[in-house]
């Protein structure tokens, strides 16, 4: 459970790319607050830190469980 | 003699107004009228001063009468409306609607097949999920200041979606929240410090996702003069929209001289109270 940062370049210009490898928000950035996940200019040097963890998506979830139902011939 | 006395006492008669057809009294009187009609003074009678008065205005026991165009014309206020169907209104003067009930998800795919097409969600403060309302082209959000974060999308899937208004409270955009609304191209927001944008994947399948056509996006002055000037602390610095500045695919606009100026993107004016 970390806080994880890689280079990226985009468009020829360094950015960071932050997030938490544990599904959590990260707390940070500019404005400050909440991200899932954040792309940083390398120059600015900004930092996070893991917060909550972010919601699952119930949607798709509940579409995971369907499918896996009828992969096991429970839905017949 | 006598019948001399006889023609001047007939004389005396007839100018003492006699009936033509031999004598007789003719009695005089005043005549009232305050409706339409034809009035005959009975024999014997003749009508001296006639005054007319018939009403041309609305009078209590008028309900429901029609005279002709233009003239007296009656209304009630109508029942409660409750269930659809064809409604003559030709005699009310209000009409109050109330039709409710039924499947608020098969009313909500109504609302989907394309029979909303602006939406001014007016004193809306929290948004959830409303992804799937396909016809959807311009949503307006005026007092919106929460929304559910996370994975879940929220005006996603649209492709009919083109314009969001989004007013002086919103200050998050979540992930995936306008993801496969393909034809958005106009953002307004509002607010008079930078908007989060939580994930890039916000714009994922839009106009401005790395590679689109591009739209544009309306920010109040105060942000639009501070655009790019090396602070950190403007849009085109700001996490996550740095990399979609990065894109190209942004053309910033200054909210005031514009037509949101004074107007949301629907074209309700915005009070100034």
């Amino acid at each position: 459970m970390a806080i994880v940062q890689e280079h990226i370049d985009i468009g020829g210009r360094d950015f960071i790319h932050t997030y938490s490898d544990a599904g959590r928000y990260i707390v940070g950035g500019e404005p400050y607050g909440e991200y899932e996940d954040a792309y940083d200019p390398a120059e600015f040097g900004r930092t996070y830190t893991e917060g909550d963890l972010m919601p699952v998506d119930e949607t798709a979830l509940a579409d995971k469980a369907e499918a896996y139902d009828i992969l096991m011939g429970v839905n017949t | 003699m006598d019948k001399v006395f006889d023609i001047f006492a007939y004389l005396m008669g007839k100018a003492a107004g006699g009936g033509g057809g031999g004598g007789g009294d003719v009695t005089v009187e005043s005549k009232s009228i305050s409706s339409n009609g034809t009035y005959t003074a009975p024999s014997g009678k003749a009508y001296s001063p006639v005054t007319v008065d018939v009403p041309n205005s609305y009078a209590a026991g008028d309900e429901g009468k029609v005279v002709s165009n233009g003239a007296l014309v009656a209304q009630t206020a109508h029942a409660e409306v409750t269930q659809n169907g064809t409604i003559d209104t030709t005699l009310n003067n209000s009409v109050v609607v109330n039709v409710s009930g039924g499947d608020p998800n098969e009313n909500a795919n109504k609302l989907a097949a394309g029979t909303l097409e602006a939406w001014n969600a007016k004193g809306l403060t929290y948004l959830r999920r409303i992804n799937g309302i396909y016809g959807l082209k311009t949503a307006v959000f005026p007092d919106l200041s929460s929304i559910e974060y996370g994975t879940g999308n929220n005006l996603s899937m649209n492709s009919a979606l083109e314009k969001v208004d989004c007013g002086l409270s919103w200050s998050t955009l979540p992930g995936n929240c306008f993801n496969a609304d393909g034809n958005l191209k106009t953002i307004i927001l509002r607010r008079t410090t930078v908007v989060s944008l939580r994930a890039v994947s916000c714009f994922t399948n839009t106009p401005f996702k790395s590679g689109g056509s591009g739209g544009t996006i309306y920010i109040p002055k105060v942000l639009y003069d501070h655009l790019g000037d090396g602070t950190g602390s403007d849009y085109k610095a700001a996490s996550n929209w740095s990399t979609v500045e990065g894109y190209g695919t942004i053309t910033w606009a200054k909210i005031e001289g514009s037509q949101y100026e004074n107007y949301y993107a629907d074209g309700t004016p915005i009070p100034t109270t």
